[in-house]
């Protein structure tokens, strides 16, 4: 099967003044299946960011290629290419959202020309059951605690039903056992949904727990090779119990 | 080679045979030196003697053959020997020091080899620290995958769960800063290889223009 993501020797330099080049990525090749989760580890100002806007179809990289579900990205129209971001392609930041309104509308807002008032509202409320946030509906932004904000961040993520979810530095100020629900929701999200997932992560917090794990520095992005598949499916663990408990 | 020997008591052999090919010494100046290249915790006082016993049974070192009285140390009123590497000494640090760390990485070995490491084949050595962080990533993968496993744990109490998944986070995030920790030392060590190779234009756009 086609991965739905597939870097293939992406490189992208920023002239920093005249003379100097910063090199933020160098000869990234990447595949990502679906289903399956990649956790990118990198230090601050490591190009984390620029890997997921290449990686979304926002930045054109200087060389190589980015093929999204079989297509080279960058031989889209403008057009195609520009709404791949938000159907098909979620991307995921903790970033406060640009209106104060309460979390359900924050979350159904871009659904409203696609699905109509009903329908947008409809699919934001089950976004944030799903991610187990269906509490903080009514509250606004700055009403939320760091694991809700995640949460919600998430449910904005997965509202529009993506096929490749990017997620920025999500859990980035969690505890151990907040991080472990995010990641297990993620790991859920990604086996349930069928969701191809590249997770980045920073230099505070845990780990994200995904099926593969990449060092990113100095534009290089080492993947450690596949697990070997000894017949147990690890993406196959409960992530029910937050939602049961709250439906 | 180097996976038959043991791992720290092998890192202190080849530190102190890296020393002796760079300078003929004996035990006592040999302490002084491995706490001035690599800090004194890295070893106990007294490890060069044992690490020079070990290398002269496996006749890495011998004494060397000082003809100058001035060359022969004096310590505390006392002759002290001075030994050097033997050639099939050199042959085995050299191997030592190209050939890839161990999985999992140890530190001290690492350490080591960047403190006794010419900076003349710093590409060799960048490739041996991302060879480290790949392996580390795998060794992330596979605590990654136990937390899932241990997290499904069907009968385990609330109270076993919460202590596996405390112990395997703290393992996760022991793998996630070694990770870190070798991001850093290849950037590091990427940029030193840079400003090598770019030092003659840097001197002329430093030049005054005006």
């Amino acid at each position: 099967m086609d991965p739905v993501l597939s870097l293939r020797g992406v490189s992208l330099s920023f002239p920093r003044g005249r003379r100097h080049v910063v090199r933020v990525l160098a000869d990234v090749s990447l595949d990502l299946h679906a289903g399956e989760s990649v956790a990118v580890l990198a230090r601050r100002s490591q190009g984390k960011t620029s890997l997921l806007r290449v990686a979304a179809g926002i930045e054109r990289p200087d060389r190589g290629s980015v093929t999204f579900a079989g297509e080279d990205v960058w031989r889209l129209s403008d057009r195609r290419r520009s709404r791949l971001l938000g159907s098909e392609i979620g991307l995921v930041e903790r970033a406060a959202p640009h209106l104060d309104v309460p979390v359900l509308t924050g979350v159904a807002l871009p659904l409203l020309d696609r699905h109509g008032r009903r329908g947008a509202y409809a699919r934001a409320k089950s976004a944030l059951a799903h991610v187990g946030a269906s509490e903080c509906a009514r509250q606004r932004w700055g009403e939320l605690a760091d694991s809700e904000r995640a949460l919600v961040a998430l449910a904005h993520g997965i509202a529009r039903e993506p096929r490749l979810l990017l997620v920025d530095d999500l859990a980035a100020t969690l505890g151990i056992e907040e991080h472990a629900d995010i990641a297990e929701l993620l790991g859920a999200l990604a086996a349930e949904r069928g969701i191809a997932m590249l997770v980045c992560a920073g230099d505070s917090g845990p780990t994200p727990n995904c099926d593969r794990v990449a060092s990113f520095a100095g534009g290089e992005l080492l993947v450690a090779p596949a697990a070997p598949t000894d017949g147990t499916n690890v993406l196959d663990f409960p992530g029910e119990h937050r939602r049961r408990a709250l439906s | 080679m180097a996976s038959t020997v043991q791992q720290s008591e092998m890192s202190a052999g080849e530190i102190v045979l890296g020393l002796l090919i760079e300078q003929p010494d004996t035990c006592y100046h040999l302490d002084k030196r491995i706490g001035e290249r690599l800090g004194s915790a890295q070893f106990s006082r007294g490890a060069a003697s044992r690490a020079v016993e070990r290398l002269l049974e496996r006749k890495l070192v011998r004494p060397a053959d000082v003809a100058e009285p001035a060359e022969l140390r004096v310590v505390d009123g006392r002759k002290k020997t001075v030994y050097e590497a033997t050639p099939s000494g050199v042959d085995h640090f050299e191997r030592w020091l190209r050939a890839s760390t161990q999985t999992p990485p140890v530190r001290e070995e690492l350490h080591a080899k960047i403190a006794l490491w010419g900076s003349a084949e710093l590409p060799r050595l960048i490739e041996i620290v991302r060879e480290a962080e790949l392996a580390c990533t795998l060794q992330l993968q596979d605590s990654n995958r136990e937390m899932r496993v241990e997290r499904q744990g069907g009968d385990a109490s609330d109270w076993e769960r919460t202590m596996q998944l405390i112990v395997s986070a703290g393992e996760a995030t022991w793998w996630d800063a070694r990770i870190k920790w070798l991001q850093d030392v290849r950037m590091y060590l990427e940029r030193e290889h840079a400003r090598q190779q770019s030092v003659a234009p840097a001197r002329r756009i430093r030049a005054p223009g005006r």
